[in-house]
């Protein structure tokens, strides 16, 4: 045989010579490994064609069920099941797009190690591959030392949306025991200010419109129509067909603003003034509120007294002699405990003379406080014209229909078809509580809260269970007050500066990078993270990179290569949601306020994890199991999954996640295989469960005034002083709100304007901006990828549109393209609120811009009472590339 | 044209040099793979197999990028090497993120969508292995279309081949060129030089740009080869005169 290659003869020989040359070369490297393939008695071929029920949950109304075709081992489509009692078909573009996640070529494919010690924005990890056997033995080692040194020295961040998994790492940082548990949410994408004091009176994380029986909405802020998915503008879609009227109050003219009856520009964080300015109107020029409500459901009767706290009594309960504030019977011309049954007619009003002191109903306090808020001192403050104001305010209480009643089952309910709702354009403010107090306010006066149509809580819903969530003046007990201490536990300070506490990540950058100021006495040293992506979510990137290189050792568990894992010294790769098995219940999140169903529902794998991915509970059991703490870490799941008999795990024996997952379900007296058939298994609830005001077995009131606030501020001021701490501002601590101007307009003049951001249903809640269908359709979007501002401030600035502009703040400047809109307020500009990547693939590449570079972190751009932060607004200049 | 006994030692050979190849992708380095490359007799090996007129210039090109790192590293501590070597590995076959990593090394990111795994040529390789009677073991994740995994197959092809020829099995050993061909022409060769430019041009280290020009002059030449064996083949038994 004569080899002939590009046009040169090559002997026989010489090509076999050459041949075993190249093998010999290959065996002397590499040796004789064994080959991927195996022969001999191969599996049978698999023909099939099915479609598997799963479930998405990439979005706030999740869980959505799903259902995936798959053929011949591969998955091909992704479909809404018309099935599952949550979306009932409807699926957002996340989750028709959610295959390119499964099948990303990017997906970390193997756990990796770094090998260069520098970190920083930018700075090449140099990963090199390793077993999975070696990558947990390291974790392990370096979480076992902090275990056993003090376990504060972790900080453990798991912020997937909504599922199980992300809950179970939370888990995993509580077995080990540090009290430091998120490093994301409540930066700039957060309304954390909602979930701390939503839990003190809605009992909720959320609140929300009840979108099935409101006929009039007023949003400050808020884009849910952008936020929540196909299947909340389902509900949204049904509610306006039904004749549902939205106001939006908002700086940009929003995709939830384009649909509604009326779009309201707005002075950006000036919403305060509005809602307390509504709160005039209504209750000193309409005079028109729902009394009985106020008297029968919240503390607005209660006697306060000169100091300002109310008026009480001690009486017996139980063993115990608590002190409970007392109201004014006007028929009887006496003071009584609050919940005395004897009571005919609790005042609002009135000024009365006992017991020595003066005493005054805290509504009547209202009634004199609010009046310095007239709608034109708002009007000026936030160019809301005060005529609207008027008009917004007598159309709330017109369409609160205040006495009306509505049958629900059998049972006559209230009827309060009006809410107005704030979103994170409020929230993720510094003066956002008194904003979010204000509006619960407003929501109160005309009697709608946890009533039908009416303002209520929505996810993170829980019921009061015992008279021990209730405080001795009848109010729910805050959810997330902690316990005062200093130095702080927590490496957010929060067990210092604040009497709630809920994940404020700004604060652990500050801290981590300035421990003296508040004389931690620990470091961290370690830190797990689980899909947040804090670096990107908080503010000013380089402060927060720094942060992150004070940390010596850092575990990412992550699908791809984003801008924190590379900050990580060990990734761990995790399987994705279509690879999953996970129990969820079956409750619908935000918009359908957590009723309807009551059950489970199943996400489960389509496949098997490609690659070497595995799943998390999976991979946190080996840990566990090589800490030693693997019965800690069983016991942990029996209560966190509530396990129950015959499906309790054993402390010594390890279990696979799957075994697990079964065990969860039966133990709620589910069929598994059932479940796995079918999706979802429940039963559909009586809407009266929603409205536990009134329906519930445990009666609460609301708090109009905030006495306790009040109270603890005092302790908390005196804390503090003992400390020597008195640069932490404790004025916020009131018990009716005041409007406190936003630290957005206290920069220099030359930052004549704010910028501000929105998002795309096809971001938000999940890592899409990494799927190039998102990316495309995203690019069809007139603003989200650029920065939309006025023609005017464009004219006056040489800008023309589609030319770049640099957006500069006081701590960076980014650059993006003008669009020109009428859309938006005249000193405003918006970007989008997902971008910037520099190591997510394919988001890397893309150009555009994020706000959180520009995002300047501090104290004092902290929400006093909620740690919210200043980071939906940020003063900045605008000026022509 | 060579007989039986030629055409099974050419096969078994080629099966060698692509299990070789195979671990290079499927495999992580371990400290071994140092010790390999610093090794005296693998230096002297290397510079007597450049000498050997078989080879093509691209393949004596590799094989000196590798003798230049053996020579580069023989100095430095084995578990430095090792490290650079799992660096570059890492980078260059794990398809991280784009503009640092080529592409990975799937048939479906390189032929359809760069951003995605199991499209149409997985399928496609699947069915080959399956009427070739080999699959994938369950602990095996990797997509059927990796490199490694097409490289495999063909090893897997090409010492059936050897064996059919041992055993007088002609028919069978045909059987086996005619797959090799068709797999080498429909599926590795569209893509895997194009994988092996990207790791040529992007690769931080002479061992893997070396290894990459290795495997594409390789299976570039492979199919040639398979293409005239099956052609001398067939005119052999055309003239009656075949192996």
């Amino acid at each position: 045989m004569e080899a002939v290659r590009n046009g040169t003869k090559k002997s026989p020989k010489k090509t076999l010579s050459a041949l075993e040359a190249i093998a010999d070369f290959g065996a002397r490297l590499f040796g004789g490994k064994p080959g991927a393939l195996m022969s001999g008695q191969a599996p049978p071929e698999v023909l099939e064609d099915v479609w598997v029920p799963s479930v998405c949950n990439l979005t706030n109304d999740g869980p959505c069920g799903i259902k995936v075709h798959r053929v011949n081992g591969v998955t091909v489509k992704i479909e809404g099941n018309k099935a599952h009692p949550n979306n009932e078909g409807v699926l957002c573009p996340k989750g028709h797009y959610g295959i390119l996640k499964m099948y990303d070529s990017y997906r970390i494919k193997s756990p990796l190690k770094r090998t260069n010690p520098e970190k920083g924005i930018g700075v090449d990890p140099r990963w090199m591959e390793i077993s999975w056997d070696e990558a947990l033995d390291i974790t392990a080692e370096k979480l076992k030392k902090i275990y056993l040194e003090d376990p504060r020295k972790l900080e453990v961040s798991a912020a997937e949306r909504g599922g199980l998994h992300s809950s179970l790492v939370t888990l995993f940082g509580e077995v080990i025991g540090t009290p430091n548990l998120k490093f994301d949410g409540g930066g700039i994408r957060c309304s954390s200010t909602e979930h701390v004091h939503g839990t003190g009176i809605h009992a909720a994380f959320t609140c929300f419109p009840d979108i099935k029986r409101c006929n009039y909405s007023i949003y400050f802020g808020r884009n849910p129509m952008a936020t929540h998915g196909a299947s909340g503008n389902k509900v949204f879609g049904e509610a306006r067909a039904r004749g549902l009227k939205m106001v939006v109050i908002d700086p940009v003219l929003s995709v939830t603003a384009a649909k509604a009856e009326e779009w309201i520009p707005i002075k950006s964080g000036t919403d305060g003034a509005v809602i307390l300015s509504m709160i005039n109107v209504i209750i000193n020029e309409l005079n028109t509120y729902d009394a009985a409500f106020l008297k029968q459901w919240t503390n607005a009767p209660y006697l306060v007294g000169a100091d300002g706290y109310f008026l009480r009594k001690e009486v017996a309960a139980g063993d115990k002699v608590i002190r409970k504030p007392l109201v004014w019977d006007a028929q009887d011309g006496q003071a009584r405990v609050f919940d005395d049954p004897d009571i005919r007619e609790r005042a609002l009003l009135g000024d009365f003379d006992l017991e020595g002191g003066r005493y005054r109903p805290a509504f009547q306090l209202l009634q004199e406080h609010v009046r310095q808020y007239t709608p034109e001192w708002a009007a000026e403050i936030s160019q809301v014209p005060a005529e609207t104001i008027r008009r917004l305010s007598a159309e709330l209480v017109t369409e609160a229909r205040i006495g009306s009643t509505i049958m629900i089952d059998g049972k006559e309910f209230p009827f309060r078809p009006a809410a107005t709702k704030l979103g994170r354009g409020v929230d993720a403010r510094q003066n956002s509580s008194q904003a979010y107090l204000a509006n619960e306010i407003l929501n109160m006066l005309v009697g709608n809260v946890e009533m039908p149509g009416g303002h209520l809580g929505g996810s993170g819903k829980y019921k009061p269970r015992s008279p021990s969530d209730i405080s001795d003046d009848g109010t729910l007990k805050p959810h997330y007050a902690g316990k005062w201490k200093f130095p702080p536990d927590k490496i957010d300070g929060s067990d210092t500066l604040f009497y709630y506490s809920y994940g404020m990540p700004q604060l652990k950058v500050l801290n981590i990078l300035n421990p003296e100021k508040l004389s931690f006495d620990y470091r961290l040293e370690g830190m797990i993270r689980y899909h947040s992506n804090g670096i990107m979510s908080i503010g000013d990137h380089k402060m927060v990179a720094e942060a992150l290189k004070k940390i010596p050792f850092f575990v990412s568990f992550s699908i791809i290569n984003d801008e924190m894992t590379e900050f990580a010294d060990i990734v761990l790769p995790d399987a994705m949601y279509l690879e999953r098995w996970e129990p969820m219940d079956l409750t619908t999140k935000l918009i359908q306020a957590g009723f309807v169903w009551q059950g489970i529902t199943l996400r489960q794998p389509i496949a098997r994890p490609l690659y070497g991915c595995r799943e998390i509970p999976d991979i946190l059991t080996d840990l566990a199991e090589r800490m030693e703490i693997l019965d800690k870490w069983n016991m942990a799941l029996n209560r966190k999954l509530q396990l129950k008999a015959p499906y309790l795990m054993a402390p010594d024996r390890k279990y696979e996640w799957v075994d697990v997952a079964e065990r969860m379900v039966r133990s709620r007296g589910v069929d598994w295989e059932e479940l796995k058939q079918k999706g979802a298994v429940g039963q559909r609830r009586s809407d009266k469960t929603a409205y536990m005001l009134y329906d519930g077995n445990l009666k609460f009131r609301l708090p109009l005034y905030f006495e306790n606030l009040k109270r603890v501020g005092e302790e908390l001021k005196n804390n503090l002083l003992k400390v020597g701490i008195d640069w932490w501002d404790t004025s916020d601590y009131v018990a009716l709100p005041y409007w406190r101007p936003s630290v957005l307009y206290s920069a220099p003049a030359e930052y004549d304007m704010v910028c501000t951001y929105h998002r795309s249903v096809l971001l938000g809640q999940a890592t899409t901006v990494n799927n190039p269908y998102c990316i495309e359709a995203l690019e069809q979007e007139a603003y989200i990828t650029k920065a939309r501002m006025n023609p005017a401030a464009a004219m006056q600035r040489g800008i023309r549109d589609g030319e770049y502009v640099y957006i500069e703040s006081q701590i960076g400047k980014v650059k993006a393209r003008a669009a020109l809109s009428e859309g938006i307020f005249p000193n405003v500009i918006a970007i989008g609120g997902a971008f910037g990547q520099w190591a997510t693939p394919i988001a890397r590449d893309l150009g555009w811009v994020n706000i959180g570079a520009i995002t300047p972190i501090g104290f004092e751009r902290t929400d006093p009472l909620s740690g919210a932060m200043e980071g939906h607004g940020l003063a900045v200049k605008v000026y022509k590339a | 044209m060579d007989g039986p006994k030629e055409l099974g030692g050419l096969a078994a050979v080629r099966g060698r040099v692509y299990a070789f190849l195979s671990s290079v992708y499927l495999n992580i380095p371990g400290l071994d793979l140092v010790e390999n490359i610093r090794h005296e007799t693998f230096m002297s090996f290397l510079s007597g197999i450049s000498c050997d007129t078989g080879l093509s210039e691209q393949m004596r090109v590799g094989l000196d990028e590798v003798q230049r790192f053996a020579g580069a590293v023989r100095e430095q501590p084995p578990e430095a090497v090792w490290q650079q070597l799992a660096v570059d590995r890492t980078r260059l076959f794990r398809g991280i993120k784009p503009g640092y990593s080529p592409p990975a090394p799937y048939e479906s990111s390189y032929r359809g969508q760069e951003q995605t795994v199991m499209g149409e040529w997985a399928v496609s390789v699947l069915r080959e292995y399956a009427r070739a009677g080999v699959f994938l073991p369950d602990d095996r994740r990797e997509p059927p279309d990796h490199i490694g995994v097409e490289l495999d197959f063909m090893r897997f092809l090409a010492q059936r081949e050897a064996e059919s020829w041992q055993t007088g099995a002609r028919h069978e050993a045909v059987g086996c060129l005619e797959m090799e061909q068709s797999f080498l022409d429909q599926h590795i060769v569209p893509w895997v030089p194009v994988f092996c430019h990207n790791v040529i041009d992007m690769a931080g280290l002479d061992f893997y740009r070396g290894v990459a020009r290795i495997t594409t002059s390789f299976v570039v030449d492979d199919l040639e080869r398979v293409q005239e064996i099956l052609h001398l083949l067939l005119e052999g038994n055309r003239n009656g005169t075949g192996a």
